[in-house]
């Protein structure tokens, strides 16, 4: 069976332990303690409860056999073991009530610190790796804890409880042969405990080939036009059922280290109650063993054997919750966007200047993007970005909104530079519009004006208005229901010149005095483009915004005031669009 | 839909499945009657140990000799008991381990199984009958439905077999002690059974209802995680935290209502229990007391009230649901398979295969389109598109967004149907959209959209797929489309991971690799569909020379809204808006060299 791909394995490299993080967990547990601590001391009474009750049956059974007549003792005894039994029901039935409501409180909480923690890491950490090992760290890696502390964590607490006050229970009821019958329990614990490891070896092979199974499928369909023109039909079959195959094999090995697990641990779980008929026998026939402690005795050793099956199986839950633990807990230690930045307090009202003072920009990798720029864009001017894939185009545009600290070299905005600017003030001034524009679910007035406006008459009319005098006026004819339109999850309803209309809508709506756009009308044909060009020209001459597009298209350059081009982190070329371009375009 | 809907039965299904590894399952039911025998008898083996040794303990009063004589002999009885507890519980392994290899097995035999048939049906599907169903919708039915269906073929049979044996082999065990007593102890579990299932349904409904709501987490989060440079860059991103949070607060409050709907039904579950335990307690004493039944019997009686609670009151809810969910997954994952068998609107029409011959004997140009149109969705994409194109001939098609350009290719393609008009290829009447030509060895037809579908794994593997090319050819081709260099700067070189989608990758970057790999494969005729969209403008010039010295025999079909991208073809069709018309004029004779932006 060949190897799955490494990256697909969730246990990856070293890490640290889970204790490590505890600064970054204990806080999410605060104001859900007393009920977390109220949920455990239930459970643990409901066990004791249980012992108890085992303990009056045994009592009861030596009285009946010895007495045989009815004594207000054997009453009290009944009473006693139907009222601790029912005690124990509505003991755990609480402690399971207070452990939800506290671990629901837990990740609530755990959830909300990771969707801040989206907007505070720095962008070099999402350059770092792969987005969607981000995405796996906030969805699945999260439902991992949650499952652990949905249920896994009640039934385990519940499991080892019960282990543990089985064990003392046989030991204080016979302190003569409780000992080898709590050493009799030890050959089940210790099974399970070292058998742990192979299984989740296994385990996370079979999670990684399902997922890779499914991340197939799902590729597939995709490509279904692709492979149907490429004539890759029936060897995406065969590439298919090769995994599928795979996954199976694994699955039945799983299978067949869980046939020989389970069933011996059932096994081995037996043996204190063995031992307690062989040596407590022995003891009672000898006259040192009361025939009612034998008997509650081998109540309790029967209650032994399930708690061990429980936590058998939930170990494996434990390690993945763990390991998923671990994983939330690195992202939520790893350093902020703030504390590395350190940015400054000015804040003002950007007047729309940029300059740029030989700005020097090196990844993580060391490889320069930009080299001793220097370049002015002053108020009021729309400015063309062209060059290359990887010549520096976007790396420019991201350093205006200081997604980025210039390695050399200074970025000023107004005279200030970026680093003394609030993120905030200097963020919430600028419209920045990317090639794959995002869109939520909700109205076309949601996703344009906002959720909090978006059903404002007053609002809606002025951006009416708006439209008429930028030229744009039919454009919200194109969606049935104009602004009423219904986006999809991720505007899934709209071709990708329609999101990316919006998107531009949205940036007009919010009127910016910085507007950066990287390729954000590519997918537009001409009129569009040509209309929706006009109307930032005339929003700038308007409002003397500042303008700052990076295109390919030479219907997207024409407008503007001026064009440079890039080339290696350097520009080579600046001037009117005409020269840069080299064409005569009038 | 409805006509698929009528012709399953999932019943059906699942039995048929179920007969055809009917040794297996028999198997495993004698292994599962094995295992619940040993599990009732162990009871009984403690019952007997507790009678012996209550006669035992009786003895402490007779004279020393005596009782040595007799203990030693009651000893070898305990033994013995002792002995055939093992003996029990060593069968009990037995049957546990035979189950797990015979009806567990068939969980995982039976998802394999329904995944790849699913698979095979949709690769099968017509794209507009599969057009029904969403890509979320076909993977929920691949994962959940197929994860849910699985059990009833083996996991959920072992469970109601133990239920179903257990109670029963519990309550005769129960009955021969003494039938008055036990039928007084089991009645109280009768209503159970009923309340356990509206439970379990509650519950499932609830899960169901707090799932919903963290899928919508998810996408929400997967959102905001692709788009943080753009709403960081503009401080927008608390609108996505606020829409995250309140979807966590929703899903917190749906999945805590679930919870407290299991918890609330637990102390429920135990009230016949615990009432049992009272009539036991109440009338089993005074049977002791008759000496009717003796003391071990008397805790026999009480372990089997415990270890049936479980089948009886708490699994058999949670046992019900899980078949009808399996059942109700089942039918899902049917309906998939229902795709390939709906009839193909394009192969009724008579003129598709019939006149083969008789036109091949013409051999006309390579491509003949004539008065074609398409329909999607009841609405009228284009009319009366007609033009012919030889071998060497390359033709631009432009027109608005929406006009029907992408259309266009889809059907000559072969990709959608067309609703109507005559489309030829290479002398051979296309029935648009049937799978059966596409699928033929012999490839007349390349075809590469506007946004190319890029394989997770490396770019060899992209360029590759099916067929082993060499380094050289695959460089080659990547030099053609003006990537080879970006490529070599690459950490891995041709074995450089793309990731999912292509993440890694540029939107330029994507469609060239995308044309590398229709460079390696040879065909007549080539659709492009706005194939450099998002290439900057030298790096369009240059691939398109390289791609016209190429493909200079090949006819070609180039769609764009860019004049610098259709500046190549020397014809130019235009599609109007309304899409009644197809005009195809000659371009101004411009030389390629002019749209090359300098520097």
């Amino acid at each position: 069976m060949p190897k799955v791909p490494q990256a697909l394995y969730t246990l990856d490299g070293e890490r640290r332990d889970v204790f490590y993080y505890a600064k970054y967990f204990l806080p999410l547990l605060r104001g859900s303690y007393v009920n977390i601590l109220l949920g455990m001391l239930s459970l643990i009474l409901s066990t004791f409860l249980l012992v108890k009750a085992s303990v009056a049956l045994g009592q009861l059974c030596a009285h009946l056999g010895s007495h045989a007549v009815f004594s207000q003792s054997i009453y009290l005894l009944m009473l006693s073991f139907v009222a601790l039994e029912a005690g124990s029901v509505l003991a755990q039935f609480l402690g399971r009530t207070f452990l939800a409501s506290g671990t629901n409180a837990v990740l609530l909480k755990l959830r909300c610190a990771l969707f801040e923690k989206i907007d505070q890491l720095p962008m070099s950490y999402y350059d770092a790796q792969p987005l969607g090992r981000i995405i796996t760290r906030l969805t699945s890696d999260v439902d991992g804890v949650e499952g652990f502390f949905g249920g896994g964590l009640a039934r385990i607490a519940t499991a080892c409880v019960q282990i543990c006050l089985v064990l003392i229970g046989i030991i204080t009821i016979a302190p003569k042969f409780g000992l080898a019958v709590v050493m009799a329990a030890m050959p089940a614990l210790c099974f399970s405990w070292f058998t742990r490891k192979p299984l989740t070896f296994w385990l996370a092979e079979n999670k990684a080939r399902n997922a890779h199974v499914n991340s197939k499928l799902a590729e597939f369909i995709q490509a279904l036009p692709v492979l149907r023109v490429l004539g890759l039909e029936q060897w995406s079959g065969d590439e298919f059922n090769r995994d599928a195959k795979h996954h199976l094999a694994s699955s039945i090995k799983v299978l067949s280290w869980n046939s020989f697990i389970r069933p011996l641990t059932v096994f081995l779980s037996t043996w204190p109650t063995l031992v307690a008929v062989l040596w407590g026998g022995f003891l009672l026939l000898q006259g040192q063993v009361e025939i009612a402690a034998l008997v509650a005795v081998l109540r309790l050793t029967e209650r032994f054997s399930n708690p061990v099956r429980v936590v058998t199986q939930e170990i494996q839950v434990i390690q993945d919750a763990t390991a998923s633990a671990v994983r939330v807990g690195e992202m939520l230690s790893e350093a902020n966007e703030r504390t590395i930045m350190a940015p400054g307090s000015f804040e003002g009202v950007v007047r729309g200047e940029i300059r740029f003072e030989s700005v020097g920009l090196s990844y993580r990798s060391g490889h320069a993007v930009l080299r001793s720029l220097d370049l002015l864009i002053p108020p009021g001017q729309k400015l063309g970005v062209i060059g290359q894939t990887g010549a520096g185009k976007s790396s420019l545009l991201n350093l205006i909104p200081a997604l980025y600290v210039p390695s050399s070299g200074r970025v000023v905005i107004d005279s200030v530079d970026i680093r003394e600017w609030t993120l905030s003030a200097l963020r919430s001034q600028i419209g920045y519009l990317a090639q794959d524009p995002f869109l939520f679910k909700g109205t076309l007035a949601a996703n344009i004006l906002g959720i909090a406006d978006q059903n404002s008459t007053h609002v809606r009319q002025s951006f009416e208005t708006k439209l008429d005098r930028f030229g744009l006026g039919q454009i919200l004819e194109r969606f049935n229901g104009g602004l009423n339109f219904l986006v999809n999850e991720g505007g899934s309803n709209l071709s990708s010149g329609e999101k990316q209309m919006i998107a531009f809508l949205r940036l007009l709506h919010e009127d910016r005095p910085i507007l950066l756009m990287d390729e954000a009308t590519s997918c537009l044909d001409r009129a569009w483009e040509s209309a929706i060009q006009g109307a930032i020209l005339a929003l700038m001459r308007e409002r003397r915004r500042t303008c700052v597009i990076i295109a390919h298209r030479l219907e997207t350059l024409k407008s503007c005031d001026r064009v440079i081009r890039i080339h290696d982190g350097k520009i080579v070329a600046d001037g009117k669009p005409t020269n840069v371009l080299g064409l005569d375009l009038t | 839909m409805d006509t698929v809907r009528q012709s399953i039965n999932p019943r059906v299904i699942w039995w048929q499945d179920i007969c055809k590894h009917r040794a297996i399952y028999i198997a495993g039911l004698l292994a599962m009657l094995l295992t619940n025998g040993t599990e009732v008898l162990a009871p009984k083996a403690l019952q007997w140990i507790i009678d012996s040794l209550m006669s035992a303990s009786t003895l402490a009063g007779t004279p020393r000799d005596v009782q040595g004589l007799l203990s030693s002999d009651r000893f070898r009885t305990i033994v013995s008991a002792a002995l055939i507890f093992v003996t029990i519980a060593f069968f009990g392994l037995l049957g546990r381990v035979f189950w797990r290899f015979t009806l567990a097995r068939m969980t995982h035999v039976s998802s394999n199984t329904m995944r790849q048939g699913i698979w095979e049906s949709i690769r099968k599907s017509e794209l507009e009958s599969l057009g029904r169903f969403t890509l979320g919708d076909l993977m929920n039915r691949a994962i959940g439905d197929v994860n849910a269906a699985r059990w009833i073929f083996g996991f959920t049979i072992v469970l109601t077999c133990d239920v179903i044996f257990f109670s029963l082999l519990g309550s005769i065990a129960m009955i021969l002690i003494h039938p008055g007593l036990a039928i007084a102890c089991l009645s109280t579990f009768v209503i159970i059974p009923f309340i356990a299932i509206k439970l379990a349904r509650m519950e499932y409904g609830a899960h169901e209802a707090a799932q919903n709501e963290l899928t919508t987490l998810s996408e929400q989060v997967s959102q905001s995680v692709r788009g943080i440079r753009a709403q960081r860059a503009s401080y927008g991103f608390h609108v996505w935290t606020d829409a995250m949070k309140g979807s966590a607060i929703r899903y917190g409050a749906l999945r805590l209502k679930a919870q407290k709907i299991s918890i609330n039904s637990f102390p429920l579950c135990n009230v016949p229990t615990i009432l049992s335990y009272m009539i036991l307690l109440a009338w089993g004493s005074r049977l002791v007391a008759d000496k009717s039944i003796t003391v071990g019997q008397f805790a026999a009686m009480a372990s089997y009230v415990y270890l049936l609670q479980g089948p009886l009151a708490a699994d058999i809810g949670g046992l019900i649901s899980e078949w009808q969910r399996g059942f109700a997954s089942l039918r899902r994952i049917s309906e998939i398979h229902q795709i390939q068998f709906q009839e193909n609107p394009v192969s009724t029409k008579q003129n598709a295969n019939s006149s083969d011959d008789r036109v091949a004997a013409l051999k006309p140009s390579l491509l003949s389109v004539n008065n074609l149109s398409v329909v999607r969705g009841g609405r009228l994409i284009f009319n009366n598109v007609s033009f012919e194109l030889q071998s060497g001939q390359w033709l631009g098609v432009s027109g608005r967004v929406g006009s029907g350009k992408s259309s266009l290719m889809q059907v000559i393609a072969g990709l959608i149907p067309s609703s109507g008009g005559v489309l030829q290829v290479d002398g051979k009447f296309m029935a648009a959209g049937s799978s059966s030509r596409l699928t033929s060895r012999d490839q007349p037809v390349a075809y590469a959209a506007e946004k190319p579908f890029v394989f997770s794994g490396t770019i060899r593997h992209n360029l590759c797929l099916n067929h082993a090319f060499s380094d050289e050819q695959l460089w080659k081709a990547l030099r053609t489309v003006n990537l080879a260099h970006e490529v070599t700067r690459m950490a891995k070189g041709l074995d450089s991971v793309v990731g999912e989608g292509g993440v890694s990758l540029s939107g330029g970057q994507r469609q060239r690799l995308a044309l590398a790999r229709l460079v390696l494969r040879p065909a007549s005729l080539i659709l492009l569909d706005d194939p450099l969209s998002a290439v900057d403008a030298e790096t369009e010039a240059s691939v398109i020379r390289n791609l016209k010295e190429t493909w200079a025999d090949n006819a070609v079909i180039v769609t764009s809204n860019k004049a610098s991208t259709l500046d190549c073809c020397r014809m130019v069709g235009t599609l109007s808006e309304d899409g009644l018309k197809f005009e195809v004029g000659l371009t101004p004779a411009r030389p390629m060299g002019e749209v090359v932006l300098h520097a």
